[in-house]
């Protein structure tokens, strides 16, 4: 199993910031790699290490584009994306990192086993957001609507019973909201 | 419409290959468990390892091509075949020129597939991917 990653960014010196971030080049990983291990790759790979956990390799293709190779050393290979993302962004901050794709495929079936997104529209499809979510927002419209017609003799006490809905909504928000400030990665479609 | 698209190219490749002696498997194992999308055989008995990418609107991954690569190293160990097998990528969106000469380095053959012309990769292999041919032998037997 390995995850293949697209980035967009600024023009900049993405191995080098890859090798601030993960440890130095070590072209001898390449070795150790089931579909990497063929020659051509050594000239083509120009960045590659090896952690505890994960294997990485960086194949820069246009100068705003770097695809990334992950592989699973010991442990769990969501969770070394995970890594491998949270690094670039923060070493290459400057460069404005966009993750474009990250799908995890099993190399002896072909099988994409799992597609990353990060993002407003991936963590708005989370689950856990739909009941307080809808909770809220029903609320919210039963106040709006009552607000002229039935409940306008006694708005207060229709804006206080709505209350309890509308915060359990915002306290749903809160994870979404930390997540995307932390662009964590999300399931995608 | 990824989906669709993969439907309607595994089509067109049955319409107009199978009737010229092709045959085309889609369930083909090499090795233990190894499943390429497609594993083709021409009538001349030559054997072409095809994958599909159709699902992403990203530039094609270099992986990718070590993906084939390896399916089709399994294959010329485990088919009955003294030719070589060729490696076929069948993809939508765009190729990096970096990524393009890679195949070309590896004996893989980029196949764009374009949702206006469905034919066009039927087209192609039935005339025997002539687009790398006249350069690939050569780059491969360097290579080994």
């Amino acid at each position: 199993v390995h995850a293949e990653i697209t980035i967009r960014h600024r023009s900049g010196d993405t191995p080098g910031l890859l090798a601030a971030e993960f440890g130095a080049h070590d072209e001898a990983a390449l070795d150790r790699s089931l579909l990497l291990a063929d020659p051509l790759w050594r000239t083509r790979i120009t960045y590659v290490t090896e952690t505890p956990s994960f294997r990485l390799m960086c194949y820069p293709t246009a100068t705003t584009q770097l695809q990334l190779w992950v592989e699973p050393v010991q442990g769990d290979l969501k969770a070394a994306c995970q890594t491998v993302w949270d690094g670039v962004r923060h070493r290459a901050s400057g460069l404005r990192p966009k993750l474009e794709e990250l799908t995890i495929r099993d190399e002896a079936t072909g099988q994409t086993i799992l597609r990353a997104e990060t993002g407003v529209r991936a963590n708005l499809a989370r689950r856990e957001l739909f009941l307080g979510g809808a909770g809220a927002l029903v609320a919210a419209a039963l106040l709006a609507a009552g607000w002229w017609t039935f409940a306008k003799e006694s708005r207060a006490e229709a804006a206080i019973a709505s209350i309890p809905a509308v915060v359990v909504g915002l306290i749903s928000l809160f994870p979404l909201v930390a997540d995307l400030r932390q662009r964590r990665l999300r399931r995608g479609k | 419409v990824s989906f669709i698209l993969a439907q309607q190219v595994d089509q067109g490749l049955r319409d107009r290959l199978e009737p010229l002696g092709w045959t085309l498997d889609h369930d083909a194992r090499l090795g233990e468990i190894s499943r390429p999308d497609l594993l083709a055989r021409d009538p001349q008995g030559r054997y072409y390892v095809i994958e599909f990418r159709f699902e992403s609107a990203s530039p094609l991954h270099f992986g990718r091509l070590a993906q084939v690569d390896r399916y089709r190293k399994l294959a010329e160990t485990t088919l009955e075949t003294s030719d070589p097998v060729r490696a076929v990528i069948l993809y939508s969106g765009s190729a990096d020129p970096s990524v393009v000469e890679d195949a070309r380095s590896l004996d893989v053959d980029l196949v764009p597939v374009d949702a206006a012309d469905l034919d066009a990769a039927a087209r192609k292999l039935e005339a025997g991917l002539p687009r790398y041919q006249a350069t690939e032998t050569a780059e491969r037997v360097r290579r080994r």
